[in-house]
């Protein structure tokens, strides 16, 4: 099971996550300041921490700054109200992977912390992704499902190289933004499911079943 | 925080010794002396030695002469030798007299300046150095009959004829001490009156410095108590201090003036936020009904409130965004960047959502357009007046357009054919929240536009809305929506 470090001095708040999160399949320790946080991080083993910015005392940004210098390079991701964008750049400068604001949804939180777990396991440098009868070269930029080769334009290739990256996830609209087309606003509108139902009607015409769904409330999913 | 002194402890008496200017004047006070003191120590010690050589040097040839007369003419001879006159020979008194103390002879100097005491002390001082050894240092005082008291100075040497017949030749150099006497009165005198003239006028600088610095203080103080009205008083003498004292008047406006805004943003953000709040209420309770009346309505009654909830917080965002643009200013983190590219990546990102409605997607972008600014807030803003344009067209077109105007302005428009604004609502729909009657249906809070013109005005931009093409269908005129950036450079 994936272990799961909560540092968050709202105590309410940490453990409505905490439960949120075992709900998901994620086990987790929750403490409530920085030199806990740290002193938790030193003694256990875990897989992915979240990490609160503002905290009294050790605050979040030293806490990881402290962390990242004793070499523990476990992945981390900044949960702030601070949204703005140089704070998230700090944050992220700071040694963080990712960086969620609040108020955050659920799905949302989930969805960044399976993408950071997986960003860890992938060593290799890959020169093919397969998802399925999905293939993709990385080096000929060719995509095939099955025999037959889908025609995708460079922005379709990179939100496709990201969904089968995330096989299995669910990715939120905001991450895609984020991680596609480096943009860090809040798309307001369906702009994201237009480009994703393009990639669809690409990807699933003529198959009978379909790789990318929509999972409602959260975002996409590609499944084999 | 700065720390301040409290300004009740800070009278001019008590803390002068401790205030900048005073303890200025007291340091230069003291390197002066110092100093001075040093260049006469210098030369007095290398002149008198000067002065110790040159009379050794003469007494010594006066005391090799007249042994050379008594080797070769005897006795009577030096007597007589001794007690002669003349001119060169005024600065030396010349004494020959027996062990018992007997003067035998004497020259007219040693007659008239030369005492009894004095001439004990001779022979004292030349029994302890010993005849013929080295020469040796007089210094005497005498008060004169008349009462006038006089010092005299004598560098002589003791020469030992015979057994119990001595010679003694001394040089007066009360000249040179009387030199030095008048310079160190000199120094003295002059050092006393610096210092007591640097005093007053280290006093009187103070005084100045301490009252500038005073208002300065005062300000600091009130401003500290909460007064952010205060201001220094300025002297129009346009020294450091009046410098100062604008500069701290400036900070102090600008300081008063985001205090105001923040507080303008607090207090619209509260009232904007009561609105979509107390919707939210409203829709919940009545939810609540539902759910009594069909308790298996609950998961997707929840879900509806989850969403409506969720809205609200990009409200929130979104006006978070929009008061903090407002009240710093200026975007933050603004780099030269490709506006071209960003142009391009909105184009792509937007291209295929006028394509799903139907409308015709045309883009005119200039390459090579260098804008400088915060890239995130101004994508946002494009995005905004794209949405916008493809929520409020129904058919025809939008076109995108990059490019410099005649100003070399940095122009991003967005033209659609729909329905358009009245020119009399243009001005109203960059306000927060505000919808136009026939928008009331399609999705939105009223907040794009507000954020456009943060972000352009963040910019030192503009947002300009004018009419669009002109009718098309049954739409139009249309609307030109349009983001312009100063040049850049």
């Amino acid at each position: 099971m994936t272990k799961v470090l909560i540092v968050e001095d709202d105590v309410e708040a940490a453990l409505t996550m905490q439960k949120g999160l075992s709900e998901q399949g994620f086990d987790s320790v929750v403490t409530h300041d920085g030199e806990a946080g740290l002193k938790a991080l030193r003694d256990g083993e875990f897989d992915v921490v979240v990490l609160d910015r503002m905290m009294p005392g050790l605050d979040g940004v030293s806490m990881l700054e402290i962390a990242r210098s004793e070499g523990i390079d476990v992945p981390v991701l900044f949960l702030s109200a601070l949204g703005e964008l140089e704070d998230r750049v700090y944050g992220l400068k700071a040694g963080a992977d990712d960086y969620l604001v609040k108020p955050y949804a659920l799905v949302e939180l989930v969805a960044r912390l399976e993408a950071l777990l997986r960003r860890k396991d992938t060593g290799a440098v890959e020169t093919t992704l397969r998802v399925g009868d999905l293939e993709m070269n990385l080096i000929t930029r060719v995509v095939k499902r099955g025999t037959s080769e889908i025609d995708l334009q460079p922005r379709e290739f990179q939100l496709l190289e990201f969904l089968m990256r995330h096989v299995g996830q669910s990715v939120t609209r905001t991450m895609l933004l984020e991680k596609v087309w480096a943009y860090h606003f809040d798309p307001q509108t369906n702009v994201i499911d237009v480009h994703i139902s393009r990639l669809r009607a690409k990807l699933d015409k003529g198959f009978d079943r379909p790789m990318l769904h929509t999972v409602r409330g959260e975002g996409y999913q590609l499944k084999p | 925080m700065f720390a301040l002194p409290n300004l009740t402890r800070f009278s001019l008496k008590a803390t002068m010794f401790r205030q900048t200017p005073f303890r200025l004047t007291l340091m230069f006070i003291t390197v002066y002396s110092f100093v001075a003191v040093l260049i006469f120590a210098y030369i007095y010690i290398a002149s008198s030695a000067e002065t110790k050589a040159v009379s050794d040097a003469q007494v010594k040839s006066r005391i090799d002469y007249l042994a050379e007369v008594y080797r070769e003419q005897g006795e009577a001879a030096v007597l007589e030798t001794l007690s002669e006159e003349d001119i060169t020979e005024w600065f030396f008194v010349k004494i020959a007299y027996r062990g018992d103390g007997d003067i035998l002879a004497e020259n007219r100097r040693a007659t008239t300046e030369v005492s009894p005491q004095v001439f004990d002390h001779i022979r004292e001082k030349a029994r302890i150095v010993g005849a013929n050894e080295r020469p040796f240092q007089i210094n005497y005082r005498l008060t004169d009959p008349s009462g006038k008291r006089k010092s005299y100075a004598y560098r002589g040497q003791v020469l030992t004829l015979k057994p119990g017949l001595y010679l003694y030749v001394g040089m007066d150099t009360s000249w040179s001490e009387k030199g030095f006497d008048m310079g160190f009165k000199a120094l003295w005198g002059g050092g006393v009156l610096v210092i007591v003239l640097g005093l007053f006028a280290g006093m009187i600088i103070n005084n100045e410095v301490s009252r500038s610095v005073q208002g300065l203080m005062q300000v600091f103080d009130l401003v500290k108590e909460g007064d952010l009205k205060a201001r220094a008083k300025l002297r129009n003498s346009g020294d450091e201090f009046d410098a100062l004292a604008e500069r701290v008047n400036e900070t102090l406006d600008r300081m008063e003036k985001t205090m105001g805004n923040l507080k303008y943003a607090g207090d619209a953000i509260a009232h904007d936020l009561r609105t979509p709040l107390s919707r939210l209420r409203s829709k919940l309770e009545v939810s609540l009904y539902d759910v009594e009346k069909d308790p298996s309505q609950a998961p997707e009654v929840i879900e509806r409130a989850l969403a409506e909830t969720d809205q609200l917080l990009r409200t929130f965002q979104t006006v978070f965004s929009i008061s903090r643009l407002q009240a710093a200013g200026q975007a933050p983190d603004q780099k030269l960047f490709d506006a071209s590219a960003l142009a391009e990546d909105m184009r792509e990102l937007f291209e295929i959502l006028a394509e799903d409605k139907g409308l015709e997607f045309t883009a005119e972008i200039e390459p090579g357009v260098k804008a400088y600014g915060n890239r995130d807030f101004l994508a946002q803003a494009m995005a905004n007046l794209l949405d916008n344009a493809i929520k409020y067209t129904q058919t025809g077109g939008i076109t995108l357009r990059l490019r410099h105007n005649s100003r070399r302005e940095i122009e991003f428009s967005v033209t659609d054919t729909g329905q358009g604004v009245p020119e009399a609502d243009r001005a109203r729909i960059t306000q927060r929240f505000v919808r136009l009657e026939n928008s009331r249906s399609l999705p939105g809070v009223g907040l794009g536009l507000s954020m456009v013109e943060a972000v352009a005005v963040a910019h030192k931009g503009r947002l300009s809305i004018d009419e669009g093409p002109g009718v098309y269908g049954d739409q139009g005129p249309g609307l030109r929506t349009a983001l312009v950036l100063p040049p850049v450079g």
